[in-house]
């Protein structure tokens, strides 16, 4: 297994898409950010308190010390996107390349094989999550320090808080990269597994707003899927603070469902797909 | 007593309606130099794919080196190295940096081991280029030097000198004795008859899904069962042979008749022409080549 997993991460520091992934990634964040920052160099609109409020809410969204909340639901989207095609295209293209083939015809089992491909897509999201939050934060301090907002608490806390919402975003990651995983098994190219992983990913989103103004058992739906459950999960990281009283417009909405059942659902959905994915590679033919 | 390194037997694959092998056996020798020869879409290199684990037969068994593939598949791959079809390697990746890769995966050769297989097949110069911007010569090279890397004792080889210049042809057709040379066991897929008749110790001609013939080289060929006779009247001593009890065939090519079956009977040939009043100026043994028989045993019927 030892030798499998060092084999995938010199592939991995060695391919160029790593580092443009993560560079999209950065630059995703920072334009979300400076976008932000564009806006609220506006001031607030005369409509009325209410979208004074609003205004409110973003600015103290920017906040060093909204950065756990914000920045975590910000950035939870755009790691997803990376991830999913980081972790289709590794898969895919083993495929693609035939490479897979060479591997596995020079006697390396082929559960140690996707075992090191899992364990590197999870240790890139783990990267991800950690890179886009240091991009947040140096944000948010630069125009908590712009603004004179708060920085919040420098305690113990906020540091095991800032630990935890950074376990909650990985965590809630997962279920999409091993989607992704799945897809490259299935269909045996990178092409198809990032599309239909990111098409997943986008339309549960349009189809769980239909459901949603169901009635009976098909409303329950979406509770069983990702999204409800991964909003349920960041709610854990707690909403914005300050003296809007808006929860921001990031603020998650999970719905009711508690974070305990949202996390169950997540881990079976992970299981699910893991295993799938390792039954799958372990049957199926590597070349037709 | 011989030993087979590679058996298959009862092999069955199927791709939905498409029936890829038929009741594939075969057996390899070890040190031997064993040619798979057949047209496209025969089942040559499905029936590799299955040798190697990429496909799991529907039905059959491989195995290698006495023990089943299907149990002991990652302890007995590693003792063998193969190109399938077309050299895959990572193409962001330089031809040096894909054989450390693959030492990665499976460790043995090390630094001195990647450099030799680079030696060996002429790629030291390039060896720093990435996989991408090479020839599909470079590309043949690399894939032969990653098969030798671990120092398999079987290498399998599928058409090893597609997009090869004739220098380059020239050495990999060295290479293979070489290779066989130092004990190693030789699985050559090609459709290069003179390529295969060369190097090849013994070979199994796959057709439809099935191996038609097998055999060694030599007996395949039949080396001295076919005389060469010229004479005078070509017609009545073609209808005199005809009636021969051991001619199997008889037939006319460029002012000769050939006369298949008839290897060892030269003297007979001559006394039945003689006493026919037919005098012939040649009789001698004829060798055909693999490609006769190939196309001999794969020919369709009406295609004749």
């Amino acid at each position: 297994m030892r030798d499998a997993l060092r084999a995938e991460l010199y592939k991995t520091v060695h391919r160029r898409m790593t580092y443009i992934l993560l560079a999209a990634l950065i630059g995703l964040v920072a334009l979300f950010y400076v976008i932000l920052w564009l806006r609220i160099r506006q001031g607030p609109d005369h409509r009325g308190a209410q979208a004074f409020v609003r205004y409110l809410a973003l600015k103290e969204g920017m906040s060093f010390r909204n950065v756990v909340p914000y920045g975590l639901q910000l950035e939870r989207f755009f790691v997803t996107l990376v991830c999913v095609i980081f972790t289709a295209t590794m898969m895919g293209n083993e495929y693609d390349w035939r490479t897979a083939g060479v591997v596995i015809s020079r006697g390396v089992p082929r559960p140690q094989f996707i075992a090191a491909k899992l364990i590197v897509s999870v240790g890139f999201a783990l990267i991800a999550v950690v890179v886009a939050f240091a991009v947040a934060m140096a944000l948010s301090a630069w125009f908590s320090n712009l603004y004179q907002l708060p920085y919040g608490s420098f305690g113990l806390s906020r540091f095991a808080d800032a630990g935890a919402g950074l376990a909650r975003t990985s965590y809630v990651v997962l279920p999409f990269v091993l989607m992704a995983l799945v897809f490259a098994t299935i269909w045996r190219s990178a092409g198809q597994a990032v599309g239909f992983s990111l098409g997943f990913f986008f339309l549960e989103g349009i189809f769980t707003g239909l459901l949603d103004s169901a009635r009976g058992l098909l409303s329950r739906i979406p509770e069983g899927l990702f999204n409800a459950n991964v909003q349920a999960v960041m709610s854990g990281n707690g909403t914005l603070s300050g003296d809007s009283q808006d929860r921001g417009p990031f603020s998650p909405s999970p719905g009711g469902i508690p974070e305990w059942r949202g996390a169950a659902f997540l881990l079976a959905w992970i299981a699910a797909f893991a295993l799938f994915a390792f039954w799958r590679f372990q049957r199926r033919d590597i070349q037709e | 007593m011989a030993e087979y390194v590679i058996e298959a037997r009862g092999l069955f694959k199927s791709y939905g309606e498409t029936r890829a092998v038929q009741g594939v056996d075969l057996s390899v020798e070890r040190g031997h130099v064993f040619g798979a020869l057949g047209p496209n879409g025969s089942g040559k290199s499905t029936t590799v794919r299955m040798l190697l684990g990429l496909a799991r037969p529907d039905a059959g068994e491989v195995r290698l080196f006495g023990r089943t593939l299907a149990e002991h598949g990652p302890e007995v791959l590693r003792r063998v190295g193969a190109v399938v079809e077309v050299p895959a390697f990572v193409p962001y990746l330089s031809g040096r940096d894909n054989l450390r890769l693959l030492e990665l995966y499976t460790p043995g050769a090390g630094k001195a081991g990647i450099e030799a297989a680079l030696a060996r097949v002429h790629l030291l110069e390039a060896a720093h280029r990435r996989f991408k911007n090479y020839s599909l010569g470079m590309k043949q090279r690399l894939g032969i030097a990653a098969a030798i890397l671990n120092d398999p004792e079987i290498i399998i080889l599928d058409e090893p000198t597609n997009g090869l210049d004739p220098q380059g042809t020239r050495e990999v057709r060295e290479l293979i004795p070489q290779l066989a040379g130092e004990g190693r066991t030789i699985v050559l897929c090609s459709h290069l008859l003179h390529e295969v008749e060369q190097v090849c110790d013994s070979v199994a001609i796959f057709q439809r899904g099935k191996i038609i013939a097998q055999g060694a080289t030599r007996e395949l060929i039949g080396e001295s069962t076919r005389l060469e006779v010229q004479v005078a009247d070509l017609e009545s001593a073609e209808s005199i042979l005809r009636s021969s009890t051991w001619a199997a065939a008889v037939s006319r090519q460029n002012g000769s008749l050939f006369v298949d079956g008839a290897g060892g009977q030269a003297a007979e040939v001559n006394r039945l022409l003689a006493v026919n009043g037919l005098y012939a100026s040649l009789i001698r043994p004829t060798r055909q080549s693999l490609e006769e028989v190939f196309f001999e045993l794969t020919e369709e019927p009406g295609h004749a």
